[in-house]
């Protein structure tokens, strides 16, 4: 589903990401750990097509494209998706319009009808349940003056929502109390199909006894420097990062 | 050198005047109106401050004829014309003119009446004489004399002590021409007496073949402590220039909301003028301009707190893209013992692409010493992580930014204060977003 090839990013100039090679088969979840500033979010950044960052080599193919072709939009529409790690608040765009306007985009992309008002309501708030989510969240001006938690859920929501093929999850985790990691987890798990995929970016490894992943892989410096199965994540637990870094210092 | 482009207005006035078949007391307010036009002359940029930014001597020179059919009555194309803004309750204005069954026609409730000058300038002449007599004797503004002296059909909208609209009354003013320039002096007077409520449209639509100017002028009495909600809705032709003037006089208690939205014309003028003449009296003056192509927006607003304990209140805002141009003069003016006046100002403008040009200006003549007077400008562009996150989700790139736009104009919109017209007003916004 996702190749990435020996890839190298710079911000201005700066090399962040440094030969990063990965591999993603549909019905797997991965799991990518490692200290701050290792470059995880740049990584789910480059997938999703945010601007700001050039990739200098390498490649990533993606169900059959160059994904460094396509736009954010239909990269989006191809079924990635990017739950962010730090959610944009957009006053005066309710929630409920813009998903709607989401997933119709991706429904006319693929050839399918537009959902009215009615059907999509129904949809969104079955959806809804699986992460207690109130209704009166739709509503709302899209992340405008929710709390990091309700962030977090929204974007899970939206997940549920546009039913991606793959799924980034960048620090989904951070910031949730033990209930609401459980119910974010619920819902991921719902997700998960031998169709699908998902990347789960984490620094910590309570979120993997919820979802747990057939790869773990540490990222430090730009690359993936050790990759095994989930007893690698249990280990970064217990030993911390600083055995990587003395390991693995440039 | 003036002169030599007024003559042609001046001829049109005289004629407008001789059929009007208004009595005395108006013809004579008529007459002055037209002396003070004549001897203003049409405002110079260079030599009239307020018109610093808005040459309007290219304009005048068009030969405009103030005769002018409209190029259809048939409904349906009035309709599409209309651009969505025919909404209920509607008066269809054609070029300044209006049939006295059309006014007849609409079923107005008790306490409220709407006519034509020509037809019962006595009966209101109580009013007149500070609309028309005063007006005449003080404006400044020589487009608003100029109306004054050439309108054709004025209207007059009452509503009596107490008595509340419970539907928007909406003004439709057509301007355009299949094949002459052609000019409309639209006319509006509005008289809400004490405690009465009302909702006033005007919309000024169109489709035109030829160049046209719409020289609208409102007027707008608000006695004691009644509620007006004044919604001006300007999506002219591409060809009409809009040059308008609206002044509300405001009684003690009594409260004047203003929403005017600019959305097409291609030279356009607002002079908003606002007069706290009570105590206790205030003035919310909302503004959207969505400016585009070579489109030339200039918005002059002045509140004026005459009284103290006036409370006023404006929010006006921009969207600019391609080569227009966006005007902003907000001047609040507080007379001396016009003690605990409380003003806030807020101009924010949104650019869509280099090559605008914004001119914003707050211009605070404070002369009372225990006043509160807050004011503020920005100038910005479309959040670029607003915009990936929209994108990441799916939305393509025009319509997340139109979404965005949308989001920042719609703080006006939704401050109309009533639901129904903000939705509509919403759809009329993403309507227009949609043509771009
Ligand atoms: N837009 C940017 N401008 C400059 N430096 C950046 C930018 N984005 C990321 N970086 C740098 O890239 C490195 C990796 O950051 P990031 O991908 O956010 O790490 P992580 O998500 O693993 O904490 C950090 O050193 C960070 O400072
Ligand atoms: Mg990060």
């Amino acid at each position: 589903m996702l190749e990435i090839k020996d890839l190298h990013v710079e911000v201005d100039g700066k090399p962040i990401l440094r030969g990063l090679s990965l591999s993603v088969k549909a019905g797997e979840v991965h799991a990518i750990m490692g200290p701050n500033g290792s470059g995880k979010s740049t990584l789910a950044h480059v997938l999703a097509g945010r601007d700001g960052y050039q990739v200098t080599a390498g490649s990533i193919r993606y169900q059959g494209h160059d994904l460094l072709e396509l736009a954010p939009e239909d990269r989006a529409r191809e079924g990635l998706f990017l739950a962010f790690q730090y959610p944009v608040e957009i006053p005066g765009v309710s929630n409920m319009y813009f998903l709607k306007a989401a997933l119709n985009a991706k429904r006319v992309h693929r050839g399918e009808t537009e959902v009215d008002a009615f059907e999509f309501l129904k949809i969104a708030r079955d959806r809804a349940k699986v992460l207690e989510i109130d209704d009166s969240m739709l509503k709302r001006a899209l992340n405008e003056g929710f709390s990091g938690g309700e962030k977090k859920r929204n974007e899970i929501f939206q997940m549920l929502m546009l039913d991606p093929l793959l799924a980034i999850l960048d620090e989904t985790d951070s910031g949730l109390d033990i209930d609401a990691l459980q119910v974010v987890s619920r819902g991921v798990n719902t997700l998960r199909s031998p169709e699908n995929a998902v990347i789960v970016i984490t620094h910590y490894q309570r979120l993997l006894n919820h979802i747990v992943p057939d790869f773990t892989h540490v990222l430090y410096n730009g690359r993936i420097v050790k990759s095994g199965d989930k007893g690698l994540a249990l280990e970064l637990e217990e030993r911390g990062y600083g055995w990587v870094e003395q390991e693995f210092a440039a | 050198m003036t002169s030599d482009f007024t003559g042609r207005y001046i001829d049109q006035a005289r004629r407008a005047q001789a059929t009007s078949g208004a009595p005395g007391f108006v013809a004579s307010a008529r007459a002055l109106a037209l002396q003070r036009f004549e001897a203003l002359g049409f405002p110079q940029r260079r030599k009239n401050e307020a018109w610093k930014y808005t040459n309007v001597l290219p304009l005048v020179k068009v030969d405009f004829d103030d005769d002018v059919a409209y190029p259809t009555s048939d409904p349906t194309a009035l309709e599409r014309h209309a651009r969505g803004l025919l909404w209920a309750k509607a008066l269809v204005v054609t070029n300044g003119r209006v049939d006295r069954e059309r006014v007849d026609s609409l079923k107005l409730p008790a306490g409220v009446r709407l006519e034509r000058l020509r037809d019962a300038a006595d009966a209101h002449a109580d009013v007149l004489e500070a609309a028309l007599s005063r007006f005449a004797d003080q404006e400044t503004n020589p487009f608003a004399l100029l109306n004054t002296a050439a309108f054709h059909d004025a209207l007059i909208l009452r509503v009596a002590k107490g008595v509340a609209l419970d539907e928007p009354l909406c003004v439709v003013h057509f301007s355009g021409s299949q094949r002459d320039p052609s000019i409309a002096h639209p006319r509006l007077l509005v008289v809400c007496d004490e405690s009465s409520e009302a909702t006033v449209i005007e919309a000024f639509v169109g489709h035109s073949e030829a160049p046209c100017l719409t020289n609208a002028v409102s007027e707008v009495f608000v006695g004691a402590n009644a509620t007006i909600n004044h919604l001006h809705v300007q999506w002219e032709a591409p060809q009409t220039a809009h040059v308008s003037t609206t002044n509300a006089y405001v009684r003690r208690d009594g409260r004047y909301r203003q929403q005017l939205i600019n959305l097409g014309g291609s030279l356009v003028r607002n002079n908003v003028r606002t007069l706290l003449q009570g105590e206790n009296a205030e003035c919310t003056l909302n503004g959207l301009s969505m400016v585009r192509g070579t489109q030339h927006v200039d918005n002059q607003t002045s509140i004026e707190h005459l009284v103290p304990n006036g409370n006023s209140w404006q929010l006006y805002k921009g969207v600019v893209s391609d080569q227009g141009t966006l005007v902003f003069n907000g001047r609040i003016f507080v007379e001396k013992d016009a003690q605990k006046t409380d003003a806030k100002q807020q101009n924010n403008n949104l650019l869509l692409n280099e090559g605008t040009t914004i001119n914003s200006k707050p211009q605070l003549e404070i002369f009372a010493d225990d006043v509160k007077c807050t004011h503020g400008a920005t100038v910005g562009r479309l959040d670029a992580e607003g915009l990936f996150y929209l994108r990441a989700r799916g939305i393509g790139e025009a319509e997340a930014r139109n979404m965005l736009t949308h989001a920042f104009a719609s703080e006006v919109i939704d401050a109309c204060g009533v639901d129904d017209l903000a939705e509509l007003l919403s759809e009329t916004l993403r309507g227009w977003l949609n043509e771009g």
